[in-house]
């Protein structure tokens, strides 16, 4: 059982690590998918236990609903770049939090567990397949490229022809569409959606899958998800010690693989070619 | 009532001041954000408890907050920073190494005071008590009294550095651009130090403000303020030292206004609300799109 659990976890952080890869991709650091996760999750939770609609369409529901309020914050912060961008939506999801630990329908500061427990390793490893290749297919289209180039002048963009806030707006909602489908299955493995979990920390943390695996390539976010949901576990033996030795990782991960994981790899797949 | 509810935004206004003026110097010297910088002021505040324990000198307390947090901001840009290299273009992949490395810093330091500390408050030495007479509003105004002096003090100390001094000259040449000022013959990695080793000294003196009006010190306090700070730095834009004060004061006002007339619940969440609806409204990009 704690292993089917740890293996939906993996499947859980993998959907936000490409979360935070596609924003990333278009140039774009949002901090509050903390906040489309839990809002995902009780959505889920409740269309799911109240309304007794198949878990699966409980689910998708969810994400559509996020993707809509996150392409309304794209709207809304259309204007802004870099830090300020990142830091409005970081404001966004701190807000939301503290609304949730506020709101007894929220659970309020307990957090929400008015759920029947459900987990199916089967939809995690599905939907996880579905998106991956979706990504395969992504990675691989113009829609990859032109978000590429934007990120990297957005002048040249818009010279080149491309439509630089649709491209923005859809890359945010996607993002926050995978963070809802994320919370939705989470909440119904594990039960319980804490008001910490929408906030800043957490919104971090799947920025930071995102950073160390790389934004070159999907695959480094999906194994430093693995290896990052491993981490913790591993370390169990001390809850304040597991955290210095965690941030230690992160610490030496950024100082050693500044490229990140993808970027460590094809650096070595380089030279090897070159040695050859 | 007002009278003494305005005096509390103002001292409020005041600490976020401190905060972010040693955050801003970071961020427009080096350009990153250092999310370890709340952490950083939270050392500084433990390093002031632990001489407290031997001396009730304010001085000596101030200058072990000063050094400790120094140190922890000298260790946490060579150990942390440094090695990743120039981080120029702020959506390079290098530049979010740079924050992953800071947040890493963050989760080692908190979790080393709580490790070493305990994860509960300690009560840190009320300095303000002298003063204290009957009367709670001449008490308060003199607590806002001191701390604005400090922010002012602080302020213009940290502005007759920059525009005044050879090293302020240099530090904002590296500020406009670190290529062109290390052609120009500055040694772009020591004033580097430098900036980093005074925006500690910074984050000391501010604690030692802090934790002395406050009274006490946890191992959380360093998120807390650390993410005010943070608000007060964008809102104000990059580098914008005079923007701070006016920028801290407003967010006081707002937080104190949202108290007394909502909840305290709600205290943070209406400092973020300014924060959204300042940037929403905002009509240009404070950063300037990559012209390359």
């Amino acid at each position: 059982m704690y292993y089917i659990q740890l293996w939906i976890l993996v499947a859980v952080n993998c959907l936000l690590a490409l979360a935070s890869y596609v924003t990333l991709g278009a140039g774009l650091m949002v901090i509050c998918f903390g906040a489309f996760f839990g809002v995902g999750a009780v959505v889920a939770a409740v269309l799911h236990s109240t309304y007794e609609l198949p878990l699966p369409v409980a689910i998708s529901l969810s994400g559509m609903l996020c993707a809509i309020c996150g392409i309304a914050m794209a709207v809304l912060f259309t204007r802004l770049r870099g830090f300020e961008f990142a830091i409005a939506t970081l404001g966004l999801g701190e807000l939301v939090r503290i609304i949730a630990t506020n709101m007894p329908d929220f659970g309020g500061a307990l957090g929400f567990s008015r759920v029947s427990l459900d987990p199916q390793p089967i939809l995690a490893t599905a939907i996880l397949c579905f998106i991956g290749v979706c990504f395969w297919v992504f990675e691989r289209s113009q829609a990859r490229r032109a978000l590429a180039l934007i990120r990297s002048s957005e002048i040249r963009a818009i010279t080149m022809g491309i439509d630089v806030r649709a491209h923005r707006w859809v890359a945010v909602g996607i993002g926050a569409l995978l963070a809802g489908i994320a919370g939705g299955i989470y909440i119904h493995t594990v039960g319980l959606v804490e008001p910490e979990s929408y906030g800043f920390a957490a919104s971090v943390q799947v920025l930071l899958f995102a950073i160390i695996g790389g934004t070159k390539d999907f695959k480094g976010p999906l194994i430093a998800a693995t290896l990052l949901t491993a981490i913790p576990e591993v370390l169990r033996f001390s809850p304040a010690l597991r955290m210095v030795l965690y941030g230690t990782c992160l610490v030496a991960t950024a100082v050693f693989l500044p490229d990140g994981i993808s970027g460590w790899w094809k650096s070595r797949v380089a030279s090897w070619q070159h040695a050859r | 009532m007002i009278a003494q509810q305005l005096l509390n935004a103002l001292g409020i206004g005041c600490t976020y001041a401190l905060i972010a003026l040693g955050y801003n110097l970071i961020f427009g010297v080096l350009k990153i954000v250092n999310l370890a910088y709340g952490d950083i002021f939270m050392v500084g505040a433990f390093s002031g408890y632990a001489c407290s324990l031997f001396t009730t000198n304010l001085f000596a307390v101030s200058v072990a907050a000063m050094f400790g947090s120094a140190c922890a901001s000298a260790i946490v840009y060579f150990i942390g920073i440094r090695p990743i290299g120039h981080v120029s273009d702020i959506d390079s992949h290098r530049h979010l190494m740079v924050l992953a490395s800071t947040i890493g810093w963050s989760f080692v330091l908190e979790n080393l005071a709580i490790l070493t500390c305990g994860a509960y408050p300690h009560s840190f030495p009320h300095f303000y008590f002298e003063l204290r007479s009957s009367s709670v509003i001449v008490n308060t105004a003199l607590r806002v009294g001191i701390e604005m002096t400090a922010a002012l003090v602080m302020m213009c100390g940290l502005l007759l550095l920059l525009k005044k001094t050879r090293l302020g000259l240099r530090l904002r040449a590296i500020s406009e651009n670190p290529e062109l000022s290390s052609c120009a013959g500055i040694d772009v990695w020591k004033d580097q130090t430098f900036a980093v080793l005074i925006s500690g000294v910074l984050a000391g003196a501010a604690a030692v403000l802090v934790c002395g009006s406050t009274g006490m010190v946890s191992p959380f306090i360093g998120t807390s303020y650390g993410m005010k700070g943070l608000v007060v730095i964008i809102i104000a834009g990059l580098g914008n030292v005079n923007g701070v004060l006016w920028i801290s004061l407003l967010l006081g006002l707002v937080e104190v206004a949202s108290v007394n007339l909502f909840s305290s619940s709600y205290r943070d969440g209406f400092a973020f609300a300014a924060l959204v609806l300042l940037l929403a409204c905002k009509a240009r990009p404070a950063f300037k799109v990559d012209e390359r």
